[in-house]
């Protein structure tokens, strides 16, 4: 394939700004539907895949520090014996916001960011398939996170708050035992975030399946589109499970009926059940995406590609398939029986096999290579090292009788955090620094970077390496206070010094951000190019930051890593030479003529219908008649909208997005999705060969 | 052979800090005293746990000890020198080095994927083997069989001296459950609200309690002693100050333990000050605590098994809306503590205040009552203002209410009156 | 702007060409959908089958209140509404628009005759004493089949929605695959309710 001379130019404005008023470079002149393209309402009518990745990005962020807070309270009260920093029935809010927060509205969006921005990209194609649901499915999960948040502050400082842990385990979360508005905010604000997750797999996994470019086949997409793709399928099967089990609860709170009445001879094991069926699965879903992340950023900086890539798709297949069979070893002391417990304690440990897989390819990617320890490399290796630790300490309570011994201790609590912070959230933000150039076109401070990481991973095994101690010592979680006598009081105190040591690194990040931003700005906004770091994707082939048609023209692959092999090739001697610059090869983004989809201003106000509904449920019926209405009323403006723009040339009057593809989620008063065109969104329509030769 | 000598000295220095900050932590661990500590078991089952898992920790530690060192291995020996010459610069690698581009290699990954998967066998089949012996100890019919009941936020422990727990109990006791050292002891762990769980570390796992469940579990003390144990199932708001206390007695002092408690509760003798106590207890208190031979039998701490007791907190309301019975003046449980022998108890309130002053292991467990010096202190505040010394519902439905209209005097003559109950 | 305008206008007559499986993006996210769907209905009849015994001995149960041939003859339109489903497909692949107005109009008459159906077992029902909150039974019961009413209403809409399309003239052959998707969720709704009637209704209680 033979490349045309291009001449490089930077974009005489750049794209998406975290929350830059300027949004430059439209390819295509105006828009109706949503008129604008720039300004902060521009923001709100997008459906844009990359500006909806950024706001989940940013929502995830905001979530980030509410949820850090609380962790920090939960520090505070147990840094001394009998903690009289906040009761017990604020601590129980605290404690359950932190866990519902960080999972559902920090993991899940952040790397529903990731998922936004990169897959069209990694896969070649325009947008994802379905532009107006990506946009519902983020509001719909901004909705149902700021229901989840604000139960914080109605009636009271956490008076209101879900107080039964992020298990939620019934019968506890009963009326008679939860009398406060708690637990009808935790199920009716699960389930809204829920159908935002359920919508936004259905879209993402018909993206990947349908609009992969030319010679994308399964075995050339990366192995972050991989890892996002199982990440879909989980949600897609494990969110209707956690749906059942909530709208249970919800009808016994609400309705009275008598799932987990046990007076009415409830058996309270259900709620298990169907909690861990979606909560195990669950696991998998936060920290793929971060698998997927490590194996982007470790070849790049050890300039190779990635050991075994056949086996770590393969790996990450097998984890996600397991991943359906161990639910039960969260449930090893409630009393399933003994073969229960034999069966599911053998699953556990052999879904280690295909972990260990994942680590030992990463070590032998490095193996001979050529490592540059930048930001994004030091938290990948980071992810590498703290992973296992809490891998490990995974399949010492896969031994199901010494998991009754460390089962609902602060074992347990030391082990997930080594998962989900030294797994997801290091991946993730390793992620953050290894993108930000592609999405912004500056990177961020490598000194800033460097040092916030050291700071953060010094914290962090400062606030949950001593939590192992405490859980073998015999600390049980969720406990407001513990008796001086006990023999708590050090390592309790060491782990909150840790934990304001990680606060302060999460500032630093904060600070990066900030002072990156400026100094970029003053520099008078320099052009980072599209590829900063000799990467291997498609999403480096084109412009920094991306413009808003992806890429120019349509990428023809012949292999894995097309990109990188476009760059170098091999000579007689099977040395590896560079045969042309990343500038060379990419799309400079110059292409005006790229049909795009017009905004919508459905999308969010949907979301706002379902997040009256999600008030008056709990609240007052009345209230969630008129979000029904509204709700009623946004489908209908959804599906009459014209498909696109009445003032651009050559629209074709008859979109075909109206009746078909309703994806209602569950029918449980969610929105007809109504698939809606994506022939916008198809790769091919451009003007053919206008540049490429 | 500069660059290696460093690269020793460097690991090995890494290792020394390592090694040391690992040997000050398992020294603290070790060394420090810890009543709920998982690592020192002193009853079989825990001890068999124990066997099960700390060649398991041996192993997961060389593990982690072999990827960590990989890593810092990896990262010494292949990292390139020099890092980012500024922000925005193109072509980050501008040298013309390659490493061999490896793309993978399908013996080692087979051999990476069956070698932890054998392991893990090896692993699974001492675990099945540790897992069906620990359930396979069916205490004899004839035995003790102690109903552990949870409820928010103490525990009841009913003891059926003959194992036929579908008779009325023998014994009725709260928080601090009582077994002869040495033999297993059989529990049959149930619930009266929510689910909690029962765990007293250095004997044996923890075990749920389950409304409308009945789980059976052992434990077993090698020696006599006090063994501290933790409600470890979130339970609702005193989660954390729901304790329990398990005693292994000696079998002659057991025997001696058991008979007192057989024994019922005489009234107190006209015109003391525990009679003038047991007016107000009877007016202010029976309503929920029941003593054996003094208040009346229709309590609400009997069999959780019984269709009229205990849980029929649920049945008085069945059918009707759940935020009903939040409006009527009961517990949620339906239960509070059997107070016939409470000064024979160490604690109190869920194990979480000693009755005692400083008694600890110091006066054996059975001259407590005679020789302890009374915690009033902690008793008075705690009959005047419960909830302010532990969390409860406000509304008193859950937990023991406020008493705060008692005067000084009130609470004097209560606490002569419970020191009656030995 | 021509280029364009042949472009978008050939995606548009040609929307099968440009994806990877060959299966529209509007049919493969009902496939997909439809595979949740599952574990809804998964989720919802294991709760059902693990509460419907759960009742005491002289609480009102399944064979106090179920009705076997009055369910089995709506159980019966349901499944012809699936046949009927298909002539609406096969008849707008033809081009008979006429035909497929009917065949959607019968297609609804049947689910709407279905639901008429349990609208009016529910009331009977509720009239022998068991209600939503009677007991476990009852809410499982409810819950179950009232949430598979539910999709079926949603069916109902969606084809009335094709219906007066149709009539407005916005429903062509070219469109014919808007018609088979919402088909798919008919037949899947159908599917779903044999299952749930065998287990509901025809298994021993």
């Amino acid at each position: 394939m033979t490349i045309t001379e291009r001449t490089i130019t930077a974009p005489e404005e750049t794209l998406a700004l975290p929350a830059g008023p300027t949004i430059a470079h439209r390819p295509l002149g105006a828009f109706t539907r949503p008129q604008g393209s720039e300004g902060w309402t521009s923001w709100l009518f997008t459906v844009d895949h990359k500006r909806i990745g950024i706001m989940y990005g940013a929502a995830a962020m905001f979530f980030f520090l509410v949820g850090g807070a609380e962790a920090l309270f939960i520090r505070l009260q147990l840094a001394t014996p009998n903690g009289s920093v906040i009761g017990a029935g604020t601590y129980n809010g605290v404690f359950t916001m932190h866990g519902v927060t960080m999972v559902f509205l920090v993991i899940m969006p952040m790397a529903a960011a990731f998922a936004n921005y990169l897959l069209p990209l990694q896969i070649g194609a325009r947008d994802v398939a379905f532009p107006r649901l990506n946009a519902f499915s983020f509001w719909c999960f901004l909705a149902g996170g700021l229901l989840l948040v604000s139960s914080i502050f109605i009636g009271g400082w956490f008076q209101n708050a879900p107080d039964g842990g992020w298990f939620n385990y019934a019968p506890n979360s009963g009326l008679p035992f939860s009398p406060s508005k708690g637990i009808d905010f935790y199920a009716v604000g699960l389930q809204i975030t829920g159908v935002a997750s359920l919508v936004s797999s259905i879209n993402l996994i018909v993206t990947v399946l349908n609009m992969r470019t030319k010679g994308m086949s399964f075995f050339r997409m990366p192995v972050l589109t991989w890892m996002l793709l199982i990440t879909q399928f989980l949600l897609l099967f494990a969110i209707p499970v956690i749906t059942v089990a909530l709208f249970l609860l919800m009808f016994d709170r609400l309705w009275d009926a008598n799932f987990f009445n046990v007076a009415a001879g409830a058996d309270p094991l259900l709620w298990q059940h169907l909690f861990w069926i979606f909560g195990h699965p669950e696991v998998y879903i936060l920290i793929l995406p971060a698998f997927g992340i490590v194996s982007e950023i470790i070849p790049t900086f050890s300039r190779k590609p990635l050991f075994g890539y056949h086996f770590m798709v393969a790996s990450g297949i097998a984890i996600g398939f397991m991943g359906w069979g161990v639910w039960a070893h969260h449930m090893f002391t409630s009393g399933i029986g003994p073969l229960a417990v034999a069966a599911f304690s053998v699953s556990t440990m052999f879904i280690a096999v295909p972990t260990g897989v994942k680590i030992l390819n990463w070590l032998a990617t490095m193996y001979r290579g050529r490592l540059r320890f930048t930001t994004p490399m030091l938290y990948a290796v980071g992810v590498v090292s703290m992973f296992t630790i809490g891998g490990l300490s995974g399949v010492t309570h896969a031994i199901a009788p010494s998991d009754t011994q460390q089962t609902d201790t602060y074992y347990i609590v030391a082990h997930f955090h080594y998962v989900i912070f030294g797994g997801a959230l290091l991946g993730l933000f390793g992620g953050f620094y290894f993108w930000w150039p592609k999405a912004f076109g500056y990177k961020l401070s490598e000194g800033w970077g460097k040092a916030s990481f050291w700071v953060m991973l010094i914290g962090f095994n400062f606030t949950f390496g001593p939590m192992h101690i405490l859980g073998l010592q015999g600390m049980s979680r969720r406990i407001a206070t513990y008796r001086a006598d006990e023999g708590f009081a050090l390592w309790n105190m060491v782990a909150t010094i840790g934990s304001f040591v990680i606060a302060v690194g999460v500032a630093m990040f904060l600070w990066n951000v900030y002072t990156s931003t400026r100094k970029w700005q003053r520099a008078g906004r320099p052009d980072v190019g599209p590829d900063p770091w000799d990467a291997r994707g498609l999403e480096w082939m084109t412009a920094s930051p991306v413009p808003e048609h992806n890429f120019d023209s349509e990428i023809e692959v012949e292999r894995l890593d097309e990109f990188w092999h476009r760059k170098y090739g091999v000579d007689e001697n099977h040395r590896v030479v560079k045969t042309a610059t990343a500038e060379e090869v990419a799309h400079d983004g110059s292409n005006t003529k790229v049909h795009l989809p017009s905004p919508s201003y459905w999308p969010i106000v949907l979301g706002g219908g379902i997040l009256l509904v999600g008030y008056g449920l709990i609240y007052n019926l009345w209230l969630a008649a008129a979000g029904l209405v509204l709700l009623v009323g946004a489908i209908y403006g959804w599906i009459l909208e014209p498909a696109d723009d009445p003032d651009a040339a050559g629209h074709h009057d008859d979109h075909h997005d109206d009746g078909d593809g309703h994806g209602d989620p569950a029918g449980n008063g969610g929105p007809d999705g109504n698939g809606e065109s994506a022939s916008a969104a198809a790769p091919a329509d451009t003007e053919e060969g206008a540049t490429v030769g | 052979m500069s660059r290696r000598l460093r690269a020793l000295v460097w690991l090995s220095s890494l290792l020394i800090i390592a090694g040391t900050i690992a040997l000050i932590v398992v020294g603290i661990v070790v060394t420090d005293d810890h009543p709920l500590s998982t690592l020192s078991p002193v009853g079989r089952q825990g001890r068999d746990i124990a066997r099960l898992i700390n060649p398991i920790f041996i192993v997961a530690g060389v593990v982690f000890f072999l990827v960590q060192g990989a890593v810092l291995a990896l990262w010494w020996r292949y990292r390139v020198g020099g890092s980012e010459t500024g922000d925005g610069e193109h072509g980050y690698y501008e040298d013309d080095e390659f490493p061999d581009q490896i793309h993978g290699n399908d013996r080692l990954e087979i051999a990476w994927t069956i070698v932890p998967t054998i392991l893990l066998a090896v692993i699974s089949v001492f675990t099945l083997v540790g897992l069906f012996a620990l359930d396979d100890v069916k205490a004899s019919e004839e035995d003790m069989v102690v109903t552990v009941i949870g409820q928010q936020w103490w525990w009841e422990y009913q003891y059926h001296l003959d194992g036929d727990t579908t008779t009325p109990p023998d014994i009725v006791t709260a928080n601090e459950l009582v077994i002869p050292a040495g033999v297993d002891v059989a529990l049959d762990i149930k619930s009266r609200d929510v689910i909690h769980s029962f765990w007293i570390p250095k004997l044996n796992g923890k075990r749920d309690a389950v409304p409308g469940r009945s789980h059976d579990w052992v434990i077993q003390a090698d020696n006599p002693g006090r063994y501290r144990g933790q409600c470890t199932e979130f339970c609702g708001l005193s989660h954390g100050y729901m304790k329990m206390v398990a005693i292994a007695l000696t079998p002659s002092e057991f025997a001696q333990w058991r008979d007192n408690q057989l024994t019922s509760a005489d009234l107190p003798t006209e015109g003391t000050a525990a009679a003038a106590g047991w007016d107000t207890f009877s007016q202010q208190c029976a309503s929920c605590h029941v003593i054996n031979g003094v208040t009346s039998p229709a309590n609400r701490g009997g069999d959780p098994d019984a269709p009229t007791d205990g849980w029929d907190i649920y049945g008085e309301f069945n059918g009707e809306s759940a935020g009903a019975y939040l409006e009527t003046d009961t517990l949620v449980a339906g239960a509070a503590p059997n107070l016939t022998h409470l000064m024979t108890r160490g604690t109190f309130a869920g194990s979480i205040f000693d009755l005692y002053l400083g008694a600890g292991d110091h006066i054996p467990y059975l001259d407590l009552p005679t020789s302890g010096v009374l915690n009033r202190g902690d008793l008075e505040a705690w009959i005047s203002n419960a909830p302010e010394r532990k969390p409860a519902d406000a509304d008193g439905l859950r937990g023991m209410p406020a008493r705060t209209g008692l005067s000084p005097n009130d609470i004097d003559n209560v606490v002569a009156f419970l020191s009656t109950l030995d | 702007m021509t280029a364009e305008t042949t472009a978008t206008e050939a995606a548009a007559h040609d929307g099968e060409h440009h994806t990877s499986t060959g299966i529209s993006n509007e049919k493969l996210a009902m496939w997909v959908f439809l595979g949740s769907e599952c574990l809804l209905f998964g989720g919802l009849i294991s709760t059902y089958m693990f509460n419907k015994g759960r009742i005491g001995p002289n609480d009102i149960g399944p064979n106090d209140v179920f009705d076997i041939p009055f369910t089995s003859v709506s159980s019966f339109v349901l499944l012809m509404s699936s046949l009927t489903m298909v002539f609406a497909v096969s008849s707008i692949a033809r081009g008979d628009l006429r035909g497929n107005r009917i065949w959607l109009a019968t297609t609804a008459a049947l689910g709407a005759t279905f639901v008429a159906g349990q609208v009016y077992e529910f009331t009977a029902f509720y009239s022998e004493g068991l209600g939503f909150t009677t007991n476990l039974f009852g809410s499982a019961f409810y819950a179950l089949t009232g949430f598979h009413g539910a999709h079926v209403t949603i069916g109902i809409i969606m084809l009335m929605s094709l219906y007066v399309m149709s009539m407005r003239g916005n429903l062509g052959p070219e469109r014919s695959e808007t018609v088979e998707i919402i088909g798919l969720y008919w037949h899947f709704v159908d599917v779903v309710w044999i299952v749930i009637f065998t287990i509901v209704y025809l298994f021993p209680q």
